[in-house]
């Protein structure tokens, strides 16, 4: 099978809108490392179908979809489409396209469809990591290493990068791959009033969003589109689940992915050396994987899993925001004293306090004020 | 003949394997068989400056992914423009890469595997996909390219072997199907090879960001297969298709000569061979553009362009990328024969695949040398290949040594793969098997004369 860089997505945002506290914000971004002064000619995939979908109902299954779909590029531009959102003609990982809502151009931060703020384009990539030393602390993960029949290399590090001198850690410089290099994704960004997510007849209150990307089912050939990719919550099928695992998640629904939750226990209490019961909170927090927000929750910042920790991240809205450190609040769950802290689990004294942070920061990416929030390449 | 087959390999490997380092790459979704053909994206008119831009990100932040994407960019390039420099930027960045990661680094592997192979260091370039190999025993692209190496080093059993074993895990992939297309091919099960390359095709086809240079190399290798199997129609279809998902492709106007050439239709092959050569000037593109010079007449062009061949046999073939193609112009037109036999040694000696013994087989006749050659025509034929000039080549040698009845054979099937293989052999083979026809069905009818008449003696002592 060959990679699809078009559907290939790489990280899903919820957040409430800056300036306008009704509305809530989602983005997806999709097409990894699109380098500098590309942005304009890469485009999204005429043969895919992008989707949020939205559980409000707290049963993990989409009540609602958002879908967008791609014309063929033409004069440096292309024509989006935009479904929704409302209600899925069937619920997961076969989908077809819902009544159409309206169209709007490639690349114009100004576009907007029945009430909503759209954006389809190129932005600068807003994720960061130490990608790295991420690979020498943990080979497992780094996809070069796997394969049936082979032996993953040994660590060749024990620490993350940056940490102060005297902290018995490692005092080098770390470094964020994506903004050293400018790398940027093609954003999907929509802006909508929260009370269009609600359920039925309800005032907005906790959903769960995930995104997806389908392309047209050989199996089926008429209408409907068969699910290639799922992504939710940062970094946590990335880090967890073995690679030999990730296309059958990929191709899963979140209610249906048990691989991932066996993956977050064998791994936190093997490869972190954490004890069963951190394990078990990382799994019952992780899985089904969904990104949670409360829209219920007014007046505040987003704060990834702040949902799941009675906003012990920042708020209770949960969600992502764009400069949440997803990966920094993860290696605290994982390696650090978050889960004790929280008295989620017992203190199991087996911290590494080298492993807790990659000490790079949202610094050196751009995020704009004004909607689609995420930054233009430069 | 066909190297692109590996360095297409590498590049699928690379873009679905490796372009991008592993954390994302854990995050790439896999495509599913889609029907209709994407948009073509001119990405080709963004390499220089996606060259630029990793040649600084390497200055800047020298690691590991960088270093191998440039490499990757640099090998894409060549592919496109044929300039043998970035082959070389490309195996440098490539070893870099190794460099700062030696271990477990599949990706930097299968680059640099990649780059010899296309340099024609086909033994080297498989230590390194074997190393990938022991890495990842069940990536397809990785199987694929170091079965596909196999076949140019004439290994054909352990392709074969990697192959069978590879296919049984999947319904249809790419890398599997352009690697087993190769091996089909040389190994006498031409239409198996045109379904591969097809069914890949439309895979190829079905995703917009696939490079353009990737996509059209499709379209030619189904125009060069059907081609091969007779079938011009076909190929020149599939020849202009490439042209319009990747115009100025000189493969593809090499490919559209050829046709022409073996059809004797010489302005199309002159104009063909032509824009051919001014883009990447081959060897074997400008033999049919002299050759067409010839025939319309214009023995001062011919003459210039036959210079300009014995210049690329002097300065321009570096690693000796072009030798089996200069071999087989010198045997044809009749020159340099000596040195023609040295070149086509040598390429057997750097791949001894079935069209390297060819060449040799071929150069050897054409220099007297006839049991030799006869040596050698048999190995090349000895996989069954479905080529219509290794089946000239082997008749006309079998004639020359005796064998009247081999050699009438594999002239008829030479004719029955291809009626227009070439301008001047196609027709030279239906002269020959005529009075050998004849002379053949002679001795059977006097053969089934004896044997009646020996009966009718026996009878006749039985009564």
């Amino acid at each position: 099978m060959l990679a699809r860089p078009g559907a290939d997505l790489t990280d899903v945002y919820v957040f409430p809108a800056p300036h306008n506290d009704a509305n809530v914000v989602m983005a997806v971004d999709a097409h990894p490392l699109i380098a500098p002064g590309m942005g304009g000619s890469t485009y999204f995939d005429p043969g895919v179908m992008y989707q949020f979908r939205i559980d409000n109902t707290g049963d993990h299954v989409e009540d609602l979809v958002v879908q967008f779909s791609a014309s063929a590029p033409s004069n440096g531009s292309q024509t989006i489409t935009v479904y929704g959102p409302g209600k899925p003609n069937q619920t997961g990982t076969s989908s077809t396209w819902i009544a159409k809502t309206g169209t709007f151009s490639y690349n114009d931060k100004n576009a907007s469809v029945n009430g909503m703020k759209v954006f389809a384009g190129p932005r600068e990539d807003p994720f960061f990591f130490d990608l790295a030393q991420f690979f020498k602390i943990v080979p497992d993960r780094n996809f070069g290493n796997h394969g049936p029949g082979k032996s993953v290399p040994p660590a060749s590090a024990t620490s993350f990068r940056g940490f102060a001198q005297g902290s018995g850690c490692d005092t080098t410089a770390s470094q964020d791959f994506l903004s050293a290099n400018k790398f940027s994704v093609l954003s999907l960004v929509v802006e909508l009033p929260r009370a269009m997510l609600a359920p039925a007849g309800g005032a907005p209150g906790k959903i769960s969003v995930w995104a997806s990307a389908s392309v047209k089912d050989p199996a089926s050939p008429g209408a409907s589109y068969a699910q290639i990719e799922r992504l939710a919550r940062p970094a946590v099928k990335e880090a967890f689940e073995s690679f030999d695992n990730h296309d059958k998640t990929n191709r899963s629904a979140p209610t249906d992915d048990p691989a991932l939750a066996d993956a977050i226990v064998s791994f936190t209490t093997t490869a972190a050396g954490r004890s069963a019961a951190t394990a078990g909170v990382l799994k019952a927090v992780l899985t089904p994987d969904e990104l949670l927000a409360d829209l219920s929750q007014t007046g505040v910042k987003a704060a990834y899993l702040g949902t799941e920790t009675g906003g012990a991240t920042g708020s209770k809205f949960g969600g992502r925001g764009l400069a949440d450190d997803v990966i920094d609040i993860s290696l605290g769950a994982i390696f650090g004293n978050t889960v004790s802290a929280l008295k989620l689990a017992p203190d199991d004294g087996k911290e590494s306090k080298c492993l807790t942070s990659d000490n790079v920061g949202a610094t050196g990416h751009h995020f704009t004020d004004a909607f689609p929030y995420i930054g233009a390449p430069t | 003949m066909n190297v692109r087959s590996v360095m297409v390999l590498a590049a699928i490997a690379l873009a679905g394997v490796a372009a991008w380092p592993s954390f994302v790459a854990t995050r790439e979704a896999q495509a599913s068989a889609q029907p209709a053909p994407a948009p073509v994206l001119a990405d080709y008119e963004q390499r220089d400056r996606l060259v630029t831009f990793y040649e600084g990100a390497v200055r800047r932040h020298p690691d590991q992914l960088v270093t191998r994407m440039l490499a990757s960019q640099y090998l894409q390039r060549f592919r496109e423009h044929g300039d043998a420099g970035d082959l070389l930027r490309g195996e440098h960045a490539a070893e870099q890469s190794l460099a700062f990661q030696p271990r477990f680094n599949v990706a930097g592997e299968m680059t640099l595997a990649s780059a010899l192979v296309s340099s024609h260091r086909f033994r080297t370039g498989l230590s390194h996909a074997q190393r990938a190999l022991e890495i990842e025993p069940g990536n397809p692209a990785v199987v694929a390219q170091v079965a596909s190496t196999d076949v140019e080093l004439g290994r054909y059993d352990d392709a074969n072997r990697l192959l069978r074993a590879a296919h049984a895990g999947y319904e249809t992939n790419v890398a599997l199907d352009t690697a087993s297309a190769r091996y089909d091919e040389q190994t006498g099960n031409l239409a198996a090879a045109r379904r591969s390359i097809d069914r890949a095709l439309v895979e190829m086809d079905s995703v917009m960001d696939n490079p353009a240079e990737s996509r059209a190399w499709y379209h030619v290798r189904a125009g060069e297969l059907a081609w091969t199997a007779g079938d011009g129609a076909t190929a020149e279809r599939r020849l202009r298709e490439a042209l319009d998902i990747f115009p100025n492709y000189a493969r593809a106007w090499n490919g559209l000569a050829r046709l022409y050439w073996g059809e004797r239709r010489w302005p199309e092959t002159l104009d063909a061979a032509s824009r051919a050569a001014k883009l990447v000037p081959l060897p074997e593109t400008l033999g049919y553009e002299a050759d067409a010079q010839r025939a319309l007449g214009d023995g001062t062009a011919a003459r210039a362009t036959d210079d300009l061949i014995d210049a690329i046999a002097r300065i321009g073939n570096s690693g000796g990328v072009n030798d089996r193609a200069l071999a087989l112009y010198l045997a044809d037109h009749g020159r340099r024969l000596d040195d023609a036999i040295a070149i086509a040694r040598r390429d057997v000696a750097a791949r001894d695949d079935v069209f390297a013994q060819d060449t040799l087989a071929w150069v050897l006749v054409r220099g007297g040398r006839c049991d030799e050659a006869r040596d050698a025509a048999r190995k090349a034929v000895a996989r069954n290949t479905q080529d219509a000039r290794l089946q000239y080549h082997a008749g006309t040698i079998a004639l020359a040594c005796g064998d009247h009845g081999e050699g009438a054979r594999r002239l008829r099937a030479a004719l029955d793969l291809n009626p227009q293989f070439h301008p001047l052999e196609a027709d030279d083979a239906r002269a020959k098997i005529a009075p050998v026809t004849r002379s053949v069905q002679g001795l059977e009818r006097a053969a089934v004369d004896r044997d009646r008449l020996a009966g009718d003696e026996a009878r006749a002592l039985a009564a």
